[in-house]
């Protein structure tokens, strides 16, 4: 069986119907309502509601489903439209589309024809609406059958036609037409609806889906789970509620972010929980990016602005606050709050007794806004461990250390040193995530810690390791030193000591940089890397690309030098570095490597496209994504 | 049982608690024509719909809804279509000797509706020649028969003040305007006019330069459910529905919704229904507390009401849209106000260019577009509905007032 996230209108009515939930109260409610409609004048239209995500093109297509095989078929046609109608310009565009989507539905092939026909034979927008019009009447009078308009986005249909005359006429047709019904769906009420005096104002029974109860998402897993087969998943959902819930809180119980984290942590390893998340992220861009991009300037800067403060408090934003920080004025601040609130984007949170703070919707939202928003790579992590502390409780997250602990031995010993790595940040992550003190392995990862006062603690245990260490020289203990220096650096960046903690990343690298064990290799390399970044934060960008480089030359861990690398070199670009990063990669023959910058730094500098447009599409999208952010910092 | 038909016309059994209105709305048809007035969504076009679904005996009714016509020929040639198509009309149209008899015939005639388009067509380029001419025909041919002819003519004012946007159009709606006045005063005794209009009316005629052109009808507004008819209205609302609504809490939801303004009275019913499906749970005075506080205020009149405030920008000139402002916003915290009160809100917008007049015709302009009413008993004035209060207090109450720049 196959699942449509983004295209519910790519599964089949058999799939479709399976796995639908948590509407069907509503479902039975739009059903009755069809079937109660008068025949003449007098239909009572409706408009669906709700955030992207929230179901309203697969509650659209179900009612299509249902209309057509039970018992309002003899009487009733759906007309699906789909889920985009960007050509329809006016009200004249409506009716043909209508007529063709008709025809489609019923696979009449001489309706088909109808649309061109009417356009060649009426050009003035009036007259081609009325004969589509006429023709949909005649329709309905051959067949018997009135037509059910199921319009997604029809609030974005309404806003392309844009007239206020055209609204006059779909709505007189609307009110004493009587041969169809219009049921649409839209992410915000019509901008038509809240003008007093506009044609369709208050025109629709609105009905706004809400976000899913806690037994809806126990019973959209549970279906999902049967029908992937997935017993573990299953078992897990017996054993452990609190998930449920935990997946309610990230999403804010929108359906399709539900189904997109299932499907990560059903299918993931849970050694690769967090690369799952990660994914997730990258797969729900499309539908942030559009939730965010579809709202005007101001409220967007005020989205942006919660969206950030509440990442990094976790608590919300008082209005006041947000307007000192927008520069925007109390009352607009006001007005747009209210407005984000309709529209699902933010909510009135009750802190501390107090009504008058505002955070994010889906905190899912404010983790992509995190990844996306540039914010320093410690930063992120507070999403994940946030995430992990609600997946797992702290005998779960200790079995899974140890398993990781496990692996990083096992890769060492093999020579895999990029796996080393990984299980050691796994390690750091579900390390920070255990919430009892007493349970949290030992001092080699307590490190990165949430509170400064942990952070403090763990220096003074690293300052023991260390000082024990050279107090009586002992070459197999030199991993243990290099680790626990290179940890200790690793804290002071997170206390923000960043030129003492380069200072110990240059010690390792001294010390251990011709070493060739396999695990004072893992820690060699984190050094450079983890110097590199600082370097960077600390704005030092010439140093930056020279380390950067360096550490790549170095062979090891090639994957992640290559993200890393990437990301500070390009941070070094955007700072204005392009000459010195374009000449750095040369020198340390890199371009292979990092061939998307490289072009795209190629590119800047002489305006030639020519070098990118030979590029494979994947490599020549990537280039031309790294030629738009730095064109942009470069304007900015 | 009844549906909660919430912003749709309602017709049949559907329609609540309107029977006094259609009783004096006949009444003073008998007399002459009317000028039906009221906001959106306050059931003007349910009522009159009601005249054309059960029209006394005696009367043939026809409705044209004229809100996307914009030019005077179109206007004739949709009533003609009407009337071809109306059964109890249709015969007198066979007097129509200057009219294309294959056209008319076949308008009467046919039920293809590609035919009757067709037919259309030809026939407005037959009507445009002379629209005047053609149009007083076609009425002299209503008022040939011995039964009275109403036609219902809703949203006329939007649009004349469509056809005003433009110089040629409100040439024309000046002259329509005329031409109708004449025929109402000199046609036949026998026809008479239903005009329906949801926005001012006034302000579009003063536009027009033709301030006097309506004062012949007789005006008529749709008024609030009186109490105990709001009080059967959301019982006969439950149990259609299966909702157990008991005295009390129909008391509280009423007290809520204030002035009993029908579709206040469904949104809110429309709300507490929605929040019972969505819990599962019976109705009960939290829930519905919840319902009007988050859901009503929050989402379905909220879009109502912004256009009242939006209006206030696009109508008003700047000078009245502050004062208004401060006035309505000294409403919204008070309940209500004297008119003293009023009038030093007023003043404090305004400063020196503050006077009586202004002040008596800002006050006129308020309750004639349905924001304010005055209480005789009280002698304050005072929202027109106690919803759009709670909403400008929720959403307006803090503001400046001041003159826009």
């Amino acid at each position: 069986m196959s699942e449509r996230l983004y295209n519910p209108c790519l599964m089949s009515d058999d799939e479709l119907l399976a796995t639908f939930v948590g509407r069907d109260a509503l479902l039975s409610d739009l059903l009755r309502h069809i079937a109660e409609q008068p025949d003449g004048a007098g239909v009572q239209h409706v408009m669906l509601v709700g955030a992207r995500g929230m179901g309203k093109t697969t509650l659209l297509r179900v009612l299509d489903v249902r209309v057509r095989t039970d018992e309002l078929g003899p009487t009733w046609q759906p007309v699906r439209f789909p889920e985009e109608s960007y050509g329809i310009g006016d009200v004249a565009d409506f009716w043909l589309a209508c007529l063709s989507n008709l025809a489609a539905c019923t696979q009449d092939a001489d309706l088909a024809q109808a649309p061109s026909h009417l356009r060649s034979r009426y050009c003035e927008t009036g007259l081609l609406a009325q004969a589509a019009l006429t023709e949909l009447k005649d329709w309905r009078r051959r067949h018997g059958k009135r037509l059910l308009l199921l319009v997604d986005n029809l609030d974005m249909i309404l806003e392309q036609i844009g007239s206020e005359l055209d609204d006059a006429r779909f709505r007189r047709e609307l009110m004493t037409g009587g041969d169809l019904m219009v049921v649409g769906g839209g992410t915000s009420y019509l901008d038509e609806a809240r003008s007093h005096d506009r044609p369709l104002y208050g025109f629709f029974r609105l009905i706004r889906l809400e976000r899913l109860r806690h037994e809806d998402v126990l019973g959209l897993l549970r279906k999902h789970a049967e029908r992937d087969g997935a017993n573990e998943a299953l078992l897990s959902l017996d054993r452990a509620p609190g998930r449920v819930r935990a997946l309610e809180q990230f999403t804010a119980g929108n359906p399709r972010l539900v189904l997109m984290l299932y499907r990560v942590l059903a299918r993931s390893d849970t050694l690769d929980v967090s690369r799952g998340l990660e994914e997730l992220l990258d797969q729900a861009t499309p539908y942030y990016k559009a939730k965010t991009e579809s709202l005007p300037p101001q409220p967007r800067r005020i989205l942006d602005h919660i969206a950030r403060v509440a990442a990094a408090t976790q608590e919300g934003v008082q209005p006041g606050a947000i307007a000192e920080a927008t520069r925007l004025s109390p009352a607009a601040v006001s007005s747009q709050l209210k407005r984000l609130a309709d529209l699902g984007h933010v909510r009135a949170a009750q802190i501390r007794g107090r009504r008058a703070w505002y955070t994010l919707s889906e905190p899912l939202y404010a983790v992509w806004h995190q990844m996306r928003g540039g914010i320093e790579a410690r930063e992120r992590v507070h999403w994940l461990v946030d995430f992990l502390r609600t997946w797992f409780d702290d005998s779960e997250l200790t079995t899974r250390i140890e398993q990781h602990m496990a692996r990083q031995r096992s890769c060492l010993e093999s020579g895999d040193v990029a796996g080393a790595r990984e299980a050691f940040e796994h390690c750091r992550f579900l390390s920070r995530a255990i919430q009892n003190r007493e349970v949290r392995p030992d001092a080699g990862f307590r490190m990165g810690l949430d509170s400064e006062r942990d952070r403090e603690q763990a220096l003074t245990d690293l300052d023991s390791v260390v000082a024990e260490c050279r107090a009586a020289y002992d070459p197999d203990r030199d991993p243990q030193l290099a680790r626990a220096l290179l940890l200790k650096g690793l804290t002071l960046g997170e206390l923000g000591k960043r030129e003492e903690a380069v200072a110990l990343y240059d010690e390792v690298i001294g010390r251990y940089g011709d070493r060739t064990e396999p695990e004072l290799m893992t820690w060699v390399a984190l050094a450079r890397l983890s110097k590199c970044v600082t370097l960077g934060e600390l704005g030092r960008w010439r140093e930056a690309v020279a380390s950067v480089c360096a550490a790549m030359d170095g062979g090891a861990i090639v994957a992640d030098a290559i993200s890393v690398g990437t990301t500070v070199l390009a941070s070094a670009a955007r700072s204005g570095l392009h000459a010195e990063v374009r000449a750095a990669i040369k020198e340390h023959g890199l371009e292979d490597r990092l061939l998307p910058l490289a072009r795209a730094l190629d590119y800047l500098a002489t305006g030639d496209d020519t070098n990118v447009a030979k590029l494979s599409p994947e490599v020549r999208g990537t280039t031309r994504t790294v030629i738009a952010e730095l064109s942009a910092a470069r304007q900015g | 049982m009844i549906r909660n038909v919430v912003g749709a016309v309602v017709r049949g059994d559907d329609l609540f608690g309107r029977e006094r209105t259609i009783e004096l709305l006949w009444e003073k048809l008998d007399a002459g024509s009317v000028l039906l007035a009221a906001p959106r969504r306050f059931g003007k076009t349910s009522v009159m719909l009601r005249l054309f679904d059960a029209p006394r005996p005696g009367w043939a009714v026809a409705f044209l809804d004229v809100e996307d016509i914009t030019t005077p020929t179109d206007l004739v040639t949709e009533l003609a279509v009407t009337i071809a198509r109306h059964p109890q009309m249709t015969a007198r149209l066979a007097q129509l000797r200057a009219w294309p008899a294959r056209l008319v015939g076949s308008l009467r005639r046919n039920v293809d509706e590609v035919a009757v388009f067709d037919a259309k067509l030809k026939l407005r380029e037959a009507v445009e020649r002379s629209w005047q001419d053609r149009g007083e025909e076609l009425m002299n041919a209503l008022g040939s028969c011995r039964d009275r002819s109403l036609i219902i003519l809703d949203e006329f004012p939007v649009m004349l003040d469509r056809m005003a946007r433009s110089e040629d159009g409100a040439r024309d709606a000046a002259v329509l305007l005329r031409w109708l006045r004449r025929l109402r005063q000199t046609g036949p005794l026998v026809l008479r006019f239903l005009i329906g209009g949801s926005i001012g009316i006034s302000h579009t005629l003063q536009r027009l330069g033709e301030p006097t052109a309506l004062n012949d009808l007789e005006r008529l507004t749709i008024e609030p459910f009186s109490p105990a008819t709001a009080d059967q209205f959301l019982e006969v609302l439950g149990a259609s529905a299966g909702m157990d609504l008991s005295a009390g809490l129909r008391q509280r939801m009423l007290q809520m919704a204030g002035t009993p303004v029908p579709y206040f009275i469904q949104i809110l019913f429309s709300e507490v229904r929605s929040a019972c499906l969505a819990s599962g749970a019976e109705p009960d005075e939290v829930l519905i507390e919840d319902a009007y506080r988050q859901r009503v205020l929050g989402n379905q009149c909220k879009s109502y009401f912004d256009s009242y405030y939006l209006r206030l920008g696009q109508y008003y000139t700047a000078e009245e849209e502050a004062a208004a402002k401060r006035i309505l916003r000294r409403l919204a915290g008070s309940g209500s106000a004297s008119r003293d009160d009023c009038r030093a809100a007023y003043a404090a917008a305004l400063g020196d260019e503050a006077s009586d007049e202004g002040f008596e015709a800002l006050m006129a302009r308020l309750e004639d577009d349905f924001y304010v009413r005055w209480n005789e008993q009280d002698g304050t004035y005072e929202f027109v509905c106690k919803i759009l209060r709670d909403w400008w207090l929720r959403y307006h109450g803090l503001e400046n007032g001041g003159l826009r720049r």
